[in-house]
């Protein structure tokens, strides 16, 4: 079987077995290591990437899901060397201790302001709700993502 | 300091997904292992038969007992008695006593091998917790006590007395990062083993020793490290990538499931406990005694640091005349009890703070004028002594009264009740403790400052990365020392082989002990340069200094450049380098030191439903200094979330030694839905610590010892009942009210 999809911009083919999931595919075929496994059973948002810019856990979908997709991991975040304003924002904030969970929470933002461009502080506690962090008790997460949503208003 | 770099050192590698952890190296032909665990968890092994795995498909090798030839004992510190492997006409004694590794070329054919595997077994009858134990007619596998005055005395001087039975759960640790690693050969057939762990240099001595491997053949070493708080330290997968890598001299990876991290890793302890406590007329404490009963594993691990510090914890920051404790500990076919975060400091925190609430109720007296009056003061000795080690301030003042005042401060006033709720506000006091690198466990910690020609420098300190910081404060105080700006300055991370060792990552120690280091080799590294530059200026003048890539003397003028210092390392063949520790003085043996940390919860309780949502929690801290401050609030507020789940919901559940919780389905953590209003840490800065580098003082453990008794005293006051068995779920707190 082969399944293709655009990664990072690029169109990629895949020839994993179809019981595949897309994490095992982007960490083990595409060497896309930043798409971190915790739990492989969708508890834990690790694994977050998007999918056509929802937010999802790739260990919860199946290879065949995304033919013809478009798969953003947060190796293809920054653009051209400039980190994203909301790496910028968790890195500047504090946001990141051990940062297993780093990855999967900034997509998870990523996807909130797809969806949202102007989150209440309830909607982004909503919005990641599905990403565990046992370090920071989400108080520096939470002030990266506002402090991001005010440094793209004043640079817009 | 010469501020350069606006953030840790390490957050673009981990906001870019670049920052690698254990289980993320690819390598070309590695081979993948599966754990084959116990049918049940108390059981004499009769046969474990392969033949049919033997034939599964990409099956490469099953390794078991046979292939040890060392004494196949691990442990945490002294005592070793946990075997790597139980093999035939052994006994396996808890659920995560493996039985064989399972090598194949993928991840599935290693788990389809592995489940061919036939066991034949005996069970042997062992108790699952002290009741059964006690029923079983066990004595106690190990007795604490403390005493101090007359108990009788004590109470017979009080004006009330209380009485509360405890009941704290097992709690899993749940870093985010499963444990992982992998192992291959490299030069001159070492086996190298990357893991994700705490303590580079103790899990190879345990390795080493218990395959009987010599230690200069087998490197341990660590990525970035995936959170631990105590979970990383034990024993877990770390001796069984050693074994496969000198069986099968081949690349072999081992990832855990989140099932097999949530089974089979150790946890934090387990404590039933009674108190009884009495307070005279002015609310003074007069009398407090503690019975504390603990089911602790089937291995030493480090259960006995757990009740020790359980009792010490009990002890806070008060002034004691009258104290009887007894903790009785329990061999039993449960996990392993490993460090947990404070290991059980907050748990008798807990117990003491909620017993002077109690107490000070009883009596009609507020609860922070019962603290008050008991608040130990400066220079007096530490009640929580631990018989041959002793703890203390190690600052000019002892910060209670401002600690708690500043906590105040910021909390403000409580909210008025909406309808349908109560709200109530709770306090607590605690003296969390922190390895200052003079104890026997504790012993300090080394670090290598190691500057290349150009300039730039290396640290190399022993601890891992694991969230705490550690990269940013060496980045920091190697910058500091040097008089150079920090972007020169990079850190590499533990490995037995390549820098120097650190102490175990705990006790709130890396940035004491490892900032010692790194102050102490710095100042050496500056008397090595300027003892080189003197001998290129053939010069005998002691003034001459190093700073900022130039040599001065002692008018300050400059006497010599970089470049032609650099030039002359480099033809000469100088190793510009120096190693650093810091030990303290001979009288100060067995010193920790103890810090205040005061807590302000405010709780909201939803009458119909029995949730409690927090609607503030202010950890005051006397840091002493900060060197990140925002590293710094993130070790604090985390702690204090940790806490706060863990009062709330978290719950690690063995029923009759199988494990019931295997799952973040099962074990509930807090989300970002579950945060307080508002969780903030509060540091007074300027207390410094003696003996700290800069001044600056533990602090990764310290969100978690006030935390959850002021949330119970929270709750205490909105509804009149004292929670003292966790988690408070709203089951226990709507019966609480009588709805239920």
């Amino acid at each position: 079987m082969s399944v293709s999809f655009i990664l990072n911009g690029k169109p990629v083919t895949s020839h994993a077995a179809a019981n595949t999931t897309l994490l095992e595919v982007l960490r083990e075929e595409m060497l896309l290591t930043g798409v971190k496994k915790g739990c492989e059973t969708g508890e834990c948002g690790a694994c977050t990437v998007l999918v056509n810019g929802d937010n999802l856990n790739s260990c919860m979908m199946l290879i065949g899901e995304v033919e013809g997709k478009e798969i953003l991991t947060i190796e293809g975040l920054a653009q051209d060397g400039e980190l994203d304003f909301i790496q910028r924002a968790f890195a500047e904030k504090g946001a990141v201790q051990c940062g297993f969970c780093t990855p999967g929470m900034i997509l998870s933002v990523k996807g909130l302001l797809n969806r949202n461009p102007n989150p209440t502080r309830h909607d982004i506690q909503v919005a990641l709700a599905g990403n565990l962090c046992r370090c920071t008790g989400y108080e520096q997460i939470l002030e990266a993502v506002e402090y991001a949503i005010e440094w793209r208003e004043s640079h817009a | 300091m010469h501020k350069t770099i606006p953030f840790r050192s390490d957050a673009i590698d981990k906001v870019t997904g670049a920052a690698q952890y254990s289980a993320d190296f690819p390598m070309a032909g590695i081979l993948h292992a599966k754990v084959l665990w116990p049918p049940v968890p108390s059981a004499r092994i009769i046969k474990i038969d392969t033949s049919e795995a033997e034939k599964a498909p990409g099956l490469v090798r099953i390794i078991t007992r046979k292939d040890i030839t060392g004494p196949n004992l691990s442990g945490m510190y002294f005592v070793y008695d946990r075997p790597i492997l139980v093999g035939e006409g052994e006994v396996v004694r808890f659920i995560g006593d493996a039985l064989a590794l399972v090598v194949a070329r993928t991840e599935d054919e290693a788990s389809r091998a592995r489940d061919l595997i036939r066991v034949e077994y005996e069970e042997i009858p062992t108790p699952y917790d002290v009741d059964q134990a006690l029923a079983m007619g066990r004595e106690p596998d190990g007795i604490q006590e403390r005493n101090k005055g007359d108990i009788d005395e004590g109470f017979a001087q009080a004006a009330v007395i209380q009485e509360e039975s405890y009941d704290i759960p097992y709690y899993e640790h749940a870093h985010i990062e499963p444990e992982a690693g992998y192992a291959y050969i490299e030069n001159n057939g070492t086996i190298a083993v990357c893991v994700g762990t705490q303590d580079i240099t103790q899990n190879h001595r345990m390795a080493c020793r218990a395959l009987d491997l010599p230690f200069s053949k087998v490197r341990l070493y660590s990525p970035y490290v995936g959170g631990g708080f105590g979970g990383k330290h034990s024993m877990s997968i770390q001796p069984y990538l050693v074994l496969m890598g000198h069986v099968l001299q081949k690349p072999v990876r081992l990832v855990w499931t989140r099932e097999e991290s949530l089974s089979y890793g150790c946890k934090r302890q387990r404590v039933f406990a009674k108190a009884r406590m009495g307070l005279d007329q002015e609310g003074r404490i007069c009398a407090f005694k503690v019975d504390i009963d603990m089911p602790v594993g089937a291995y030493f691990g480090n259960y006995e640091g757990a009740m020790g510090s359980v009792i010490a914890g009990l002890f806070g920051g008060y002034r004691f005349s009258n104290v009887q404790v007894k903790g009785r500990m329990f061999k039993t076919g449960t996990s392993e009890i490993g460090s947990f975060r404070g290991v059980g400091t907050p748990d008798g925190s807990f117990i003491v703070e909620t017993m002077i609430d109690k107490c000070a109720h009883a009596l009609g007296m507020d609860p922070l004028t019962v603290r008050s009056r008991n608040w130990m003061q400066e220079n007096e000795e530490f009640a929580g002594q631990i018989e041959g080690a002793f703890s203390r301030n190690v600052s000019e003042k002892w910060l209670a009264k401002e600690t708690m005042d500043a906590a105040l401060e910021a909390a403000g006033p409580l909210a008025p009740a909406r309808p349908g709720k109560k709200v109530g506000r709770g306090l607590a006091n605690a003296a969390p403790a922190f390895a200052v690198g003079n104890s026997d466990l504790h012993k300090g910690s080394s670090a290598e400052l190691l500057m290349f020609l150009d300039g730039t420098l290396v640290v190399k300190i022993g601890f891992p990365e694991i969230g705490e910081g550690i990269s940013g404060v060496a980045t920091s105080l190697a910058a500091h020392v040097m008089g150079i700006p920090e972007d020169r300055v990079n850190v590499i991370f533990g490995d037995s082989h390549k820098v120097p060792r650190a102490g175990a990552l705990g006790f709130s120690q890396a940035t004491v002990t490892g900032g010692n280091a790194v102050l102490d080799a710095g100042e050496k590294l500056k008397a090595h340069l300027a003892q080189i530059a003197r001998e290129y200026l053939k010069s005998d003048d002691e003034s001459i200094y190093f700073r900022n890539h130039a040599f001065f003397d002692g008018s300050g003028k400059q006497v010599l450049d970089w470049d032609t210092f650099s030039d002359y390392c480099y033809n000469d063949v100088r190793t510009l380098s120096a190693t650093g520790c810091v030990v303290g003085p001979p009288e100060d043996w067995n010193l920790y030191g103890v810090t205040t940390v005061a807590t302000v919860a405010d709780v909201e309780v939803d009458e119909e439903t029995g949730d409690v949502h927090i609607l503030q929690l202010i950890t005051a801290h006397d840091i002493g200094k900060a060197i990140n401050w925002e590293s710094a609030r993130g070790q604090i507020v985390g702690a204090a979330s940790m806490s706060a789940g863990m009062f709330l919901m978290e719950e690690f559940i063995m029923d009759q030694g199988r494990v019931v919780t295997p799952s973040f389905s099962e074990y509930l953590l807090p989300t970002s839905l579950d945060m307080p209003g508002k969780n903030e840490a509060v540091f007074l800065e300027g207390n410094l610590g003696l003996g700290c580098p800069l001044g600056a003082k533990g602090v990764g453990e310290h969100g978690m010892h006030g935390t959850a008794a002021a949330i119970a005293n929270a709750i205490y006051q909105a509804t009149g009942a004292l929670h003292t068995s966790l988690p408070v779920t709203p089951e226990k707190v709507l019966k609480s009210l009588g709805k239920i």
